[in-house]
């Protein structure tokens, strides 16, 4: 169950941006352990010149924290039904997410989630991401919300 | 107050610069997008007001993926965009740059789909040497808001 081919049951997103490997361990309805690892070849490195400062290939925050909100996904959504067409994954919202550390190609991100609590279709997980020994990010509330995608659809998109 | 004292705290509120809307290079740093299209600063005696445009385009590789055949602009991208405009912004003094160290609170609260036009408005005040304190506020061009967020910054001079 931890491969991407059942990731990819649970999690709408993807190429570039699903964002966990690979599910370490998971016990349902309490908590999950996921790994994602940084490579130079991701899209976000695609436009960086050579002359780039080495803090300058720190994996963005914006990422490192979709990422450990892919995993609480995962968490909340195992044992439902599959990545629904009927509704889409919404991140909902964040409260003191941390910054500790950097992560740079050749990390491999360990996050920790454990779900609080889910209330009707709202589910609110806290986390931590940790890089080998190293904690690198830590986050009292992820708040994740699944919702019909036609309350979403109604608004038609305006052209560019 | 004094007609003196009115007249100097007169002069400071006025006393700021305004760098009127520019184009943002391209970041130096690993980012998932360039998220930003034009970029405003105001320098007062209260702080930094940031001012920032960015287009949800259909052709955005990331969409491709976020999600299959329904395109939604991702909430961390909204915290992307801050952490750009931010370190625009100090940036365009000295070489400074800013480092997105925690995400008080943020909440996403309407999608932005292709054909959006968001506009960023954030107010940077210092809460210690070094450590700014940033609320920001994204809305559509129909005047919903996207979302809200509280984060600290670190303000950061790069080696060389």
């Amino acid at each position: 169950m931890s491969e991407q081919s059942w990731i990819r049951t649970l999690l709408p997103q993807r190429y570039p941006l699903l964002l966990v490997d690979r599910v370490v361990s998971l016990v349902p309805e309490l908590s999950i352990c996921a790994l994602k690892a940084v490579t130079v070849n991701e899209p976000c490195y695609a436009g960086m010149g050579d002359g780039a400062a080495p803090a300058d290939y720190a994996y963005p925050v914006s990422l490192m924290l979709e990422s450990l909100g892919q995993t609480a996904a995962l968490l909340w959504l195992r044992g439902q039904e599959p990545a629904a067409t009927a509704s889409v994954l919404l991140f909902a919202g964040v409260r003191d997410y941390r910054v500790e550390g950097g992560a740079f190609p050749g990390d491999v991100l360990r996050h920790h989630v454990e779900i609080e609590r889910v209330v009707a279709e709202t589910a609110f997980a806290r986390g931590e991401t940790w890089i080998g020994d190293r904690r690198v990010a830590q986050v009292d509330t992820l708040i994740a919300a699944r919702r019909p995608r036609a309350d979403l659809a109604g608004r038609a998109a305006r052209p560019t | 107050m004094s007609a003196e004292a009115a007249q100097t705290a007169e002069a400071a509120e006025t006393a700021q610069t305004d760098t009127g809307w520019a184009p943002v290079p391209v970041p130096a740093f690993a980012a998932p997008l360039p998220a930003l299209d034009a970029l405003r600063v105001r320098h007062s005696t209260y702080g930094i007001e940031i001012h920032a445009r960015t287009a949800v385009r259909a052709g955005d590789p990331n969409l491709a993926g976020h999600f299959p055949g329904f395109p939604v602009f991702p909430g961390v991208f909204l915290v992307e965009c801050l952490r750009q405009a931010v370190d625009a912004a100090f940036s365009r003094q000295e070489g400074r740059a800013a480092l997105l160290r925690v995400v008080r609170s943020a909440r996403f609260l309407a999608p932005a789909l292709p054909g959006d036009e968001l506009s960023l408005v954030a107010g940077a005040t210092a809460e210690a040497p070094g450590r700014w304190r940033v609320a920001a506020e994204w809305r559509r061009r129909d005047g919903v808001v996207v979302a809200r967020a509280v984060a600290m910054f670190d303000e950061v001079v790069p080696d060389e």
